[in-house]
């Protein structure tokens, strides 16, 4: 922190509200900080954070006090780097490019002490001139193998001190480990430097408008809450459906997998926010307790059950959208005869008060017939029915559908009388849509985390015993998967998944939905 | 009274999608309602429509109308409502009952979404005229928030409209604008609307247009070591048109509780705010400005042996339709408003 800015926080004693910011559209507004993203020349920082960047600055939700320092290996100055950010926000206003002059950049391998003294130096540079007050968000838009060797540096130059009354905040990019083990060694070198209210293990679905929406639903209203459990509902099925293949992202996913790019985190945590108990606050403590609570309720599968339960899966060539694609192992840097599961389906328990005997089918692909992400409640059957068997025929359990992307929205599947004479019942479905209500743009996931991170909210970010919990239900999986005999089934480009998936449900006499 | 509704017709040429349509004089409000009923139910995904508020529109005289139909433009496909507009032009009490009405069904698409509101314009005469809210209740949407917008001037503080509105839409430059003596008359308009707002929510949108100014000069006093500086304000000058330089005077002394001898206001072409503060001997000024002509907004700070930044901001759309839709996502008592206005009522006695 420099000398002036040193000076004026010691007289300012407490931090006060500010009076003139109440009642202001933007009243949530960052603090004076400088944001320093390491791996400042990758895509996710020109793809996600600088839109997210320009967008905050344009809402005026960025403060004066501002600015960002990029780091990288790649060699750039800052003039370089301005131009990429520029470059990265086409059609951005004027605001954008006033504070893009503000930005910094120093060239260096992580590993490197000249890379973090010169990092220092810049900070101290910008503190002086633009009075930050020595506040820090770090950003890890890197790969994960070096987020230990990053925070141990930082830990080192004394870049995460927050003894003057200043923050230092690091945001890490998933995946958190790959497996139980290497999550818990992670997690121990990064609070060798960090105490747990400094770290933001981000996961992007956690700040969709439309996840939090799920919370809103829940808990504001108090038509739902009553039958939110299982002398209501049947079965619970959730869906995270991607049309897309691995594209030119072969080479990642083959040590990834459905299992490690989604289930592990974004469905785990629908699954956690859907299955909550209903927090005190909805503060971050209030949230992540009762998130944490749900994942601890799930039954670790023994791996002896696995193979009954789980259900993994590769697509093989099909036909989708009127066009032909590839199978997986003919992918770009995939191998040939690779065993790596797009698709995995998988029946759990959750083993507490309000879900106990209420089975949770989830599943995810890759190559399905269309992008889709949701949750469908589906309800007990009338216990006795006074109609006529022909009456009914056709007429399916009651189901509520949380559509979380790309249409989000609610659907109520229930029953009502045709016209006429005779008493015949029928399925109709009620739709809400957010976006016919609320026509407004809604903050990417990544604007509304980096402004979280910043002001200091950490409700939307995984802590670390969720992370543990996660890795904890899916290592019996690892486990079974480790054995080259499990089977992996294969299913055609274009569909649902594979029949083994029917079949997961059909023992309990259930389908799939097709969303 | 006579009736002779038309038939329901759609309107192919409608600039939106299929709008059908329905007009009759010598109407009823029932048969309002059932043709508003009749209209929704011709399109099945119109059955289906989600809506937040009913939105009633008062206009005068003709500018007002120009000026409800410029904001229906905009509104149509950005808030899924039901706009009711009602035409009172002065005397027309004294003439003869009647009830001559249209309605709309429009669609339109949002980012993929099918955007449905009807629109209902209501032109009554006698005595329909003098007891609208008999007119309107049957109208509004139930459970939904009944926003009321009286373009130009204020509504009486004992118009029947007022007890049917949840929130009351009104422009206090507009209204100064619309006096005799605009300069001489700030006293009794605002003086007006701290009376409404102990009865009503209300929504001024020219509280909205300086939305931005606040935004700006707050955002210089965000991080402890900066606002600090609130504790030692010396001298703020603000110039431009005297409605608006009024509420940012009455928010900024409310706010921070100063002395109403430390605000100079004067006036000028656009809004310029010059603030200075002292802390232990140090001294942080700033001005916020318009750049010109631009619609651009310059901020600069400087703190004396200390930091300093400017800052560059694009102004966003001041117009009234941009600003009416600012409110509709906003219906609930502003007391920061509230307070502005009620300071600066008790500054002008």
């Amino acid at each position: 922190m420099s000398t002036a800015m040193a000076d004026l926080a010691s007289i300012v004693g407490q931090d006060l509200p500010n009076p003139l910011l109440e009642g202001l559209d933007a009243s949530r507004q960052a603090p004076p900080n400088v944001l320093v993203v390491f791996g400042a020349s990758g895509d996710l920082t020109s793809r996600k954070l600088m839109p997210a960047l320009a967008s905050l600055a344009q809402k005026r939700q960025l403060p004066g006090s501002f600015a960002v320092v990029g780091i990288a290996r790649t060699e750039l100055n800052d003039e370089d780097f301005r131009k990429l950010a520029i470059e990265a926000v086409p059609g951005a206003g004027p605001e954008w490019e006033s504070l893009v002059r503000n930005f910094r950049y120093v060239t260096g391998e992580y590993a490197d002490e000249q890379t973090f003294d010169d990092l220092e130096r810049v900070l101290g540079e910008i503190d002086s001139e633009r009075g930050t007050s020595g506040n820090r968000t770090y950003y890890l838009a890197t790969i994960p193998g070096v987020f230990e060797q990053v925070i141990t540096k930082l830990g080192q130059h004394g870049l995460v001190d927050q003894s003057n009354g200043n923050f230092a905040r690091v945001i890490i990019e998933k995946p958190f480990g790959h497996d139980l083990d290497s999550a818990r060694h992670l997690d121990a070198a990064i609070h060798k430097v960090l105490g747990e209210e400094q770290i933001y293990r981000i996961d992007h679905y956690l700040g969709k408008e439309t996840v939090q929406n799920v919370m809103a639903l829940r808990f504001a209203n108090a038509i739902f809450e009553p039958i939110w459990d299982r002398r209501y509902i049947d079965s619970v099925q959730i869906t995270v459906a991607e049309s897309v293949g691995v594209g030119h992202r072969g080479g990642f996913y083959e040590g990834a997998g459905a299992m490690r790019d989604i289930v592990q985190n974004h469905l785990l945590q629908v699954l956690a926010i859907t299955l909550m108990e209903p927090p005190a606050s909805m503060d971050s403590t209030g949230i992540r307790d009762e998130k944490v609570k749900a994942l601890r309720a799930v039954d670790i599968l023994k791996p002896d059950d696995v193979e009954q339960n789980v259900v993994r899966a590769q697509y093989a060539s099909g036909w989708l959208d009127g066009q032909e694609v590839r199978g997986y192992r003919e992918e770009e840097d995939v191998d040939p005869n690779s065993r790596t599961e797009t698709y995995m389906a998988m029946k759990m328990k959750v083993d507490n008060w309000r879900w106990a005997g209420v089975p949770i089918f989830v599943r995810t692909g890759k190559r399905l017939p269309k992008r889709v992400t949701e949750v469908a409640l589906q309800f007990h059957n009338v216990p006795h029915s006074p109609f006529q068997a022909s009456d009914t025929r056709g007429l399916g359990p009651n189901a509520m559908v949380l559509r979380i992307q790309p249409d989000e929205g609610i659907t109520m599947r229930f029953g009502a009388k045709v016209p006429g004479q005779s008493f015949r019942v029928r399925d109709v479905s009620m739709d809400f849509s957010y976006g016919a209500a609320f026509i407004e743009e809604t903050p990417d996931a990544y604007e509304r985390l980096l402004l979280d991170a910043m002001v200091g909210d950490a409700t939307l970010f995984i802590r670390t015993d969720e992370v543990e919990q996660a890795w904890r239900i899916v290592a019996p999986l690892q486990e079974a998967w480790s054995n080259p005999s499990f089977p992996l089934a294969r299913y055609e480009a274009g569909t649902w998944g594979p029949e083994e998936a029917d079949r997961l449900l059909q023992r309990s006499g259930r389908k799939w939905r097709e969303p | 009274m006579t009736h002779e509704a038309s038939e329901l017709t759609l309107d192919a040429d409608s600039e939106l999608m299929n709008a059908p349509t329905w007009a009759g004089q010598g109407v009823s409000i029932d048969q309002v309602m059932r043709a508003a009923d009749e209209l929704r139910h011709s399109d099945k995904r119109a059955a289906n429509r989600t809506s937040v508020a009913t939105v009633v529109m008062v206009s005068r005289n003709e500018d007002d109308q120009k000026h409800i139909e410029d904001v229906l433009a905009h509104l149509r496909p950005r808030h899924p409502a039901r706009v009711i507009t009602v035409h009172l032009p002065d005397g027309i009490h004294k003439q003869p009952d009647n009830i001559s009405a249209g309605v709309v069904m429009l669609a339109g698409t949002a980012q993929g979404h099918d955007v449905w509101s009807d629109e209902i314009h209501l032109q009554p005469t006698g005595g329909p005229a003098m007891h609208t809210a008999s007119l309107l209740r049957p109208l509004v949407l139930a459970d939904l928030p009944v926003v009321v917008w009286w373009v130009g001037k204020l509504p009486h503080v004992e118009d029947p409209l007022l007890k049917l509105a949840d929130t009351v839409i009104i422009d206090s430059k507009e209204a100064v604008k619309s006096q005799e003596n605009p300069e001489g008359a700030i006293p009794r308009v605002f003086d007006e609307i701290a009376l409404l707002s102990r009865k009503n929510v209300v929504a001024d949108l020219s509280w909205v247009r300086i939305g931005i100014w606040r935004q700006m000069l707050a955002s210089q006093f965000n991080g402890a070591a900066y606002r600090s500086f609130l504790q030692g304000v010396e001298s703020v000058e603000i110039s431009g048109k005297s409605s608006p330089v009024t509420l940012l005077a009455g928010w900024i002394a409310s706010r921070l509780r100063l002395d109403r001898s430390v605000i100079t206001m004067s006036q000028s072409k656009h809004i310029k705010i010059k603030m200075r503060c002292s802390l232990e001997g140090r001294t942080k000024n700033l001005v916020i400005e318009r750049v010109d002509n631009q619609p651009l907004i310059h901020a600069e700070m400087h703190i004396q042996d200390g930091p300093s930044h400017e800052e560059l901001l694009a102004m966003p759309d001041t117009g009234v339709a941009g600003s009416i839709l600012s409110v509709l996502k906003r219906l609930e008592r502003d007391r920061v408003y509230e307070q502005s206005i009620r300071l600066v009522a008790g500054w002008l006695d």
